[in-house]
């Protein structure tokens, strides 16, 4: 019963968190088709460094794995809008944060279901652009075996929980300060680096390869995708489901400690 | 009109200093960005010979005008990104209720203090590239204020025009402006990659091949006077243009009923 009516909530929140998201239609849909463009200057880039190599592989990839890497990059890195993902250092900034504070629901639970919300609608938009992309380009793009899709799918959900987490922890270093603009841009940057979605971790050198393994970030992106392409993998294919695992299991347990000490600490205007 | 500007600005970065943590964690995020571009490119450079034609110090060169001048924007300009706010808040109503120009008085507020770090680390990559490609003359510093100075000017035009889109669309988040900045960023790479529509872009709709590839070339030894004077005048040309579709964009606002 209680677990039921966790989903019941759940799903109630991330409603009216699309619902939110939709108010503005015409800013909503440009702002969701808008990061599409940015895909256009990736695929010069690297179409560039490809015309530029002799051999028939670029840092391990094929041409059509290479272009396939860049259409799910994109996918992957665009369903978090930066929207989406301040909204809960806005919370904290404002002071709205009051709001989930009274409702009789998880802190956790609230702010995934804000942020599942948004998600759920960049990714339909994302996934109809996606699909086209490899249905008009499927002669010279890479297309997956059954098998690794759905393995690439269980590992995007496992990648989407751990990076909702990550930001949602992330978030709450806003308690100690109001600069939320420069956490937000150091989580992006390193995010974006680390994970692969600016160049792939086939070109770090090993011991940065390493490093990179080590952290939470390349199964936002990079290994899913490495599943999917079949890349010669750093870590064995059931290290790429445990590691993101044990990641999710610690960035719980570190809201849940950071939450409880905050909660003492929080100074509510009025209340 | 400039003693009012800096005055404003010093106000604003003593009232920031107040807040030490606050400063360094805007700093480091600024500096962030320009040193994982500088290794990222080191990583691209070991894995190939060269991209587009042009040499590892060549590339640096490039970005180190581009982070200088994004550094030099954030700095002096930032305001400008809270336009979009002013609007959707009903703040835009003090703005226009006071007997200055409306640019100017968001233009002036706030500082994005992630300047000082983009600076610091552009101005480093650039004098660390013009040192490897020895372009050590008094000339080459001339211009390279020059070129800095007006990458600035075109940085915050762009920002204006796409920014008042926001006029229109009265959200309170847009990504018009961001999108916007982003593409403008594929100028940090020699723009003879791209075809001739995206060059287009990059020298029309969003100039930013004016910040670093054309004063790059520049440095390479070609057309020296002519681009020179190109840039010049597309960057007073480009910002007559933002302030026009500013001002234009005045006459969609809606005011909350003062």
């Amino acid at each position: 019963m209680m677990k039921r009516n966790g989903i019941v909530c759940f799903w109630g929140l991330s409603k009216l968190s699309m619902q939110q998201s939709l108010a503005y239609r015409a800013g909503f849909l440009i702002n969701l088709a808008l990061p599409f463009l940015l895909l256009f200057g990736q695929f010069f880039l690297w179409k560039s460094l490809f015309n530029e190599n002799d051999s028939d592989y670029l840092v391990g990839f094929s041409r059509s794995q290479l272009y396939c890497y860049l259409l799910l990059v994109f996918f992957l890195n665009n369903l978090m809008t930066w929207k989406s993902e301040n909204t809960t250092s806005r919370k904290i900034i404002e002071g709205s944060i009051v709001t989930d504070c009274v409702r009789p629901v998880s802190f956790l639970l609230q702010n995934m279901a804000n942020m599942f919300g948004s998600i759920l609608l960049q990714t339909v938009v994302n996934f109809i652009l996606v699909f086209g992309l490899f249905f008009m380009l499927q002669s010279v793009i890479f297309i997956g075996e059954f098998i690794t899709t759905i393995l690439f799918f269980v590992s995007l959900l496992l990648g989407l929980m751990l990076r909702m987490l990550f930001i949602h922890t992330f978030s709450l270093l806003c308690f100690y300060t109001t600069s939320h603009l420069g956490l937000a841009w150091t989580r992006v940057a390193i995010t974006d680096f680390f994970s692969g979605a600016i160049i792939p971790l086939t070109m770090f050198p090993i011991g940065l390869k390493f490093v990179s393994y080590c952290t939470p970030f390349p199964y936002f992106v990079h290994a899913p995708i490495s599943i999917y392409l079949t890349l010669d993998p750093f870590l064995p294919i059931w290290g790429l489901f445990l590691v993101p695992l044990v990641w999710i299991i610690f960035f719980i347990v570190l809201q849940k400690a950071l939450w409880r000490r905050m909660q003492k600490n929080m100074t509510i205007a009025g209340g | 009109m400039l003693h009012t500007y800096f005055k404003i600005k010093l106000l604003t970065i003593r009232a920031a200093m107040e807040y030490i943590s606050n400063f360094w964690i805007m700093v480091i995020s600024g500096v962030i960005v320009p040193i994982l571009f500088f290794v990222m490119t080191g990583m691209i450079y070991t894995n190939l010979p060269s991209v587009g034609g042009w040499s590892r110090w060549e590339l640096l060169l490039m970005a180190g005008f581009m982070y200088t001048s994004k550094g030099l924007m954030d700095l002096l300009f930032d305001g400008v990104w809270n336009t979009t706010e002013f609007i959707y808040n009903g703040k835009f109503d003090v703005v226009l209720s006071r007997p200055m120009s409306p640019l100017f008085q968001i233009v002036c507020q706030g500082i994005g203090l992630q300047g000082f770090g983009q600076f610091t680390t552009g101005l480093v990559i650039l004098v660390m590239a013009m040192v490897q490609l020895q372009l050590m003359s008094i000339g080459h510093f001339i211009f390279t204020f020059l070129f800095l100075c007006c990458g600035t000017v075109f940085r915050l035009s762009t920002v204006i025009i796409f920014i008042s889109s926001s006029f229109k669309m009265k959200s309170n988040v847009t990504m018009i402006p961001f999108v916007a900045y982003d593409i403008g960023e594929y100028a940090r790479y020699p723009l003879a990659i791209y075809p001739m529509f995206v060059r287009i872009i990059l020298f029309t709709i969003i100039p930013f091949g004016f910040i670093g590839y054309l004063p790059v070339l520049i440095f390479r030894g070609e057309h020296i006077i002519l681009f020179s004077i190109f840039i010049v005048i597309s960057s007073l040309l480009y910002f007559t243009l933002a302030q026009a579709v500013f001002h234009r964009g005045i006459q969609s606002y809606e005011s909350m009923g003062m």
